[in-house]
């Protein structure tokens, strides 16, 4: 396996990217998506070591910063998911033309995974298979009060753990403790809950443009203890069905949503490698 | 200010992924800067502020570069595990060096580093009695009461997934005992911790004059207890000690506040 960097222009900001590349010629590669706050290293270094991993399976693994995350700059506007398309696109292109590799499987988690499954459904460039981890929920509206109880919770349940720690003590005794801001954390999601009726979603027809470049399967893998996990597994479910795609799906006992633990990422790519076999 | 930026491996037993900015030949200060980066998933969290230090050098005629130790970043390898410790990262500052040296064309290298690169870079200045100016930016000089903090925030996430495993101490004595310890997906080795252990008792940082060179230290704060007590740090003759208000960049999830940064960068630098 050798590592190479690549770098592409767009709109006048570069994509800076690396490269690992298997031992001989491949025309397979994984791509790998990072999440909206993220880096090309995924957390952990979680992307590093499966771009490695998948490179001995034989695949060029390619990993690339967002123009205005990481180490690729952004001028003008900020980022935005179309940006994020863009550059999708943008190093689908060279991946392809440059790399020479025509069977692609892009591999993203959170917002990467939800932009992957955006571009293996409107994508201009054909995709060969999906492996999204933690993708956020599609359509956020729809589990809005859901996520708001569970995301209260988890909230108020950290405050009440800090009550806790001396540091905390101190602070209040040092008039240091923003009540504001506390109350806000706390109250934003309730202020959620009360102005969003619950509504469903009329299941819109199949469309044809949808997954017209899409030719394999979808792999999910999801954390047990991610709060978003119920509502993206079954949305992402449901389309995959609507539009019969295959996909096989993993929740993680215990793991939460980036999977910070070094038996998590160890159980992923016990489950990656051995669904990329099996493909 | 123009300038070229550009991604290379630095070659050797372990490449070292590196990025660089260049400006045109023609404004090119008379020294260089070599940024060092944080650990582990601080790096992670600061890259963009650490793109945006290096950019706002570039603009001001600094040849830059930043690069990854061994074993982070995208200088992680499985072929060649890097087993990080103290010591190999004294040797990546020191490739990184000559690499500057070589691309931007000058001796005279200004080293800015982060966290608890600061402290390995203090440590071989020390040990190999460079008296090389230096910037620290949050340093970390006693790493292995750091590790211990560090800890209290893996245990609060795994009592939010109900699977705490153990207690902080019992964590550090598994790591005296040369286990290897997962520190948010990272494997911490006991031979990693015994490194830090031994240099910080070899040279001990807590008292700030232990450098002759000239030192600037940027301590960020977001309390005003933690500003009194930055303040009422004495440093050596060629030491000054500059509290700075901002996020703590490094922790995951806090904005960058990379401006305030740069802003006091540019009174230092």
């Amino acid at each position: 396996m050798k590592r190479t960097v690549f770098t592409v222009e767009l709109k006048g900001d570069l994509l800076h990217g690396i490269t690992d590349r298997p031992r001989g010629e491949t025309h397979k590669a994984v791509m790998f998506l990072h999440g909206w706050g993220g880096h090309r290293t995924g957390p952990h270094d979680m992307f590093v070591k499966l771009s490695e991993l998948t490179a001995r399976m034989g695949f060029m693994g390619v990993r690339f910063d967002f123009r205005g995350r990481g180490y690729s700059g952004k001028s003008g506007d900020d980022i935005s998911f179309a940006s994020m398309m863009e550059d999708v696109e943008a190093v689908m292109e060279y991946v392809r033309g440059t790399l020479g590799c025509t069977l692609i499987t892009i591999l993203g988690i959170c917002s990467g995974a939800k932009l992957g499954l955006y571009y293996c459904m409107k994508g201009n460039l054909p995709v060969h298979n999906l492996i999204e981890l933690s993708s956020s929920p599609l359509r956020d509206s729809e589990q809005r009060q859901e996520v708001a109880v569970k995301k209260m919770a988890s909230t108020s349940g950290e405050y009440a753990r800090k009550v806790l720690h001396r540091a905390t003590w101190a602070k209040f005794i040092n008039g240091e403790i923003n009540f504001r801001k506390i109350l806000h954390n706390v109250v934003l999601p309730l202020r959620k809950i009360r102005f969003s009726p619950t509504r469903s979603t009329p299941r819109a027809a199949v469309r044809p443009d949808c997954f017209k470049n899409f030719t394999g399967e979808v792999l999910m893998i999801h954390g047990e203890k991610d709060p978003e996990t119920v509502f993206s597994v079954r949305q992402i479910a449901d389309l995959l069905s609507k539009y019969r795609i295959s996909y096989e799906k993993h929740i993680l006992a215990g793991a939460n949503h980036s999977f910070y633990s070094v038996k998590w990422e160890e159980e992923i790519e016990s489950i990656i490698t051995g669904w990329i076999v099996r493909q | 200010m123009m300038y070229t930026e550009k991604q290379a491996f630095i070659e050797g037993d372990t490449p070292l992924f590196s990025l660089s900015y260049l400006p045109d030949p023609s404004q090119r200060k008379n020294s260089s800067v070599l940024l060092l980066q944080p650990f582990v998933e601080e790096r992670k969290s600061s890259v963009k502020v650490m793109r945006s230090v290096a950019v706002f050098l570039a603009e001001k005629g600094f040849c830059t570069l930043l690069f990854d130790f061994s074993g982070c970043g995208d200088s992680c390898f499985r072929e060649k595990p890097a087993t990080a410790g103290i010591d190999i990262w004294m040797d990546d500052i020191e490739r990184a060096e000559n690499e500057l040296r070589r691309i931007g064309g000058n001796d005279n290298i200004v080293i800015i580093a982060f966290r608890m690169a600061a402290f390995s870079c203090i440590v071989r200045n020390l040990k190999f009695s460079r008296e090389q100016r230096l910037i620290l930016i949050a340093p970390v000089l006693d790493p292995v009461s750091e590790l211990y903090r560090t800890f209290r925030g893996k245990l609060v996430k795994e009592l939010m997934t109900d699977s705490v495993s153990t207690s902080r101490n019992d964590l550090m004595d598994d790591l005296a005992n040369s286990k290897t310890v997962d520190l948010d997906g990272h494997s911490i080795t006991g031979s990693f911790f015994g490194s830090l252990k031994r240099y910080s008792e070899d040279y001990d940082l807590s008292e700030l004059s232990f450098y002759d060179g000239e030192v600037d230290m940027v301590f960020p704060y977001m309390l005003e207890s933690q500003r009194r007590k930055i303040q009422s740090m004495k440093g050596g003759s060629r030491t000054r000690i500059h509290p700075l208000k901002m996020n703590f960049f490094w922790v995951r999830g806090n904005d960058g506040d990379e401006e305030i940064l740069i802003r006091k960068l540019a009174e230092i630098v």
